[in-house]
C-alpha cells in the first residue's frame, strides 16, 4: 500500500478523535452555563466570560488535532 | 523584512521579495525553516497597522469636550473595552496594561476580519483573478510574535509587582510543584499562539475547499461559512485578551 494512504488516515483520525472529547467537554459546560443563566439572570455577564475562556481551554484540544492534521496533510506528496 | 518561522503548512511560502533561508532543520521527518522575506500577509498586516493608526490619529486630532462622529466612536470603543479589561484585572493592573490588551483586542479582530476581503489580485497567464487575503492570524509566525508579547509583559507584571519574591510564585504551593510550574510558563504562550493560529487557520482551509467546492452551489456555500467566521474571529480575538488578561494578573498578585 502506498504511504500516502496512511498519511491521509492518520490526519483523517488526528482531528476526527480529537474532536469527540472536546465536542462533548463543550456540550456539558455551555448546558450548564446557560442553566445558571436562565436560574440567575443577573449575573449573565459573568457567567458569559467565564464559560468563553473554559471553552477556550477545550478547544485548544481540538486545536491540537488539526494543527497536526495539517502536518500530515503537507505530507502527502 | 520579518522573519518567518514556518513550522506547520500545507505548501510552500511564496515570497514577494527575499526569501533567503537562515537556518534549516528537520526532525522526526517534518522541516523547520527560519527565512528571512516580504510575504502577502506580511502586507496585510502593514495595512491593518496604517488602518488603526489613520483611525487613531483622526478620532485623536481634535479633542473636543462634547464628542461627536468618528471621535465618539473612537472613545467609545476604546472606554469600553478598557472598563471591561480593568474590571478584569483590577484598576492598578488596568492602568498599565489596559491599553495594551485593547490594542490585542482591535489589532486581532481586524485582522481576522481582513481574511474576508476579496482584494487579493493575481495575474495568471494574462488573466486577472480576485480571491480573498489571507488574513495574517492564519500564520503560526505571527501569533507566535503576540504570544512572545504576552509572555515578556506576564513576566514584566510580575516582578514588577512583586519584586524578587516573585520566584516563589514558581514554587507556590510546595516546592514539589517546581517542574510543573516552569512547564505551564513555557505552555502557556505556546497554546496561546497554537489556539489562535488553528482557529483562523482551519477556518481559512474550510473556505478554500468550499470555493472549490462551489463550482456545483454557485458560490453560496463559502458566504454561509464566512458569517460563522465573523463570530468565529470576534470570540478568537475576545479570548486571546481575555487568556493575555487572566495571565498577567495571575502573575501580578502578591505573594
Amino acid at each position: 500500500m502506498d504511504v500516502n494512504g496512511f498519511y491521509a488516515i492518520g490526519a483523517a483520525l488526528a482531528i476526527g478523535l480529537s474532536t469527540l472529547g472536546p465536542g462533548i467537554g463543550q456540550g456539558l459546560a455551555s448546558a450548564k452555563a446557560l442553566e445558571g443563566m436562565a436560574r440567575q439572570p443577573e449575573i449573565i455577564g459573568d457567567l458569559r466570560t467565564n464559560m468563553l475562556i473554559c471553552l477556550a481551554f477545550m478547544e485548544a484540544l481540538a486545536i491540537y488535532g488539526l494543527v497536526f492534521a495539517f502536518m500530515l496533510f503537507g505530507k502527502i506528496a | 523584512m520579518d522573519a518567518v518561522m514556518q513550522v506547520a503548512s500545507s505548501e510552500g511560502v511564496h515570497y514577494l521579495a527575499g526569501g533567503h533561508t537562515l537556518w534549516e532543520a528537520s526532525a522526526y521527518g517534518f522541516n523547520f525553516s527560519f527565512t528571512m522575506g516580504l510575504t502577502k500577509w506580511m502586507v496585510v498586516f502593514w495595512g491593518v497597522m496604517l488602518f488603526m493608526i489613520i483611525a487613531g490619529t483622526i478620532g485623536a486630532r481634535k479633542k473636543a469636550l462634547v464628542p461627536s462622529g468618528w471621535q465618539n466612536f473612537s472613545e467609545w470603543t476604546y472606554g469600553g473595552l478598557s472598563n471591561f479589561f480593568s474590571k478584569m484585572i483590577g484598576p492598578h493592573l488596568g492602568k498599565t496594561f489596559g491599553p495594551l490588551l485593547v490594542t490585542f483586542f482591535i489589532f486581532i479582530l481586524l485582522s481576522n476580519y481582513s481574511g474576508m476581503l476579496p482584494l487579493n489580485f493575481s495575474m495568471d497567464e494574462g488573466t486577472l483573478s480576485l480571491s480573498n487575503l489571507q488574513a495574517p492570524t492564519s500564520v503560526f509566525s505571527v501569533t507566535a510574535g503576540f504570544a512572545l508579547i504576552v509572555f515578556f509583559c506576564t513576566h514584566f507584571a510580575g516582578f514588577k509587582e512583586n519584586k524578587l519574591r516573585y520566584f516563589k510564585f514558581f514554587v507556590s504551593p510546595i516546592a514539589f510543584m517546581l517542574p510543573f510550574t516552569i512547564i505551564d510558563v513555557v505552555i502557556h504562550p505556546f497554546t496561546l499562539a497554537l489556539r489562535l493560529f488553528g482557529n483562523i487557520h482551519g477556518e481559512e482551509t474550510v473556505v478554500e475547499q468550499l470555493m472549490q467546492l462551489s463550482v456545483f452551489v454557485n458560490g453560496w456555500a463559502p458566504a454561509i461559512i464566512e458569517v460563522l467566521g465573523m463570530l468565529f474571529g470576534l470570540i478568537q480575538a475576545l479570548i486571546f485578551s481575555l487568556l493575555a488578561a487572566i495571565y498577567i494578573s495571575e502573575a501580578a498578585e502578591h505573594f
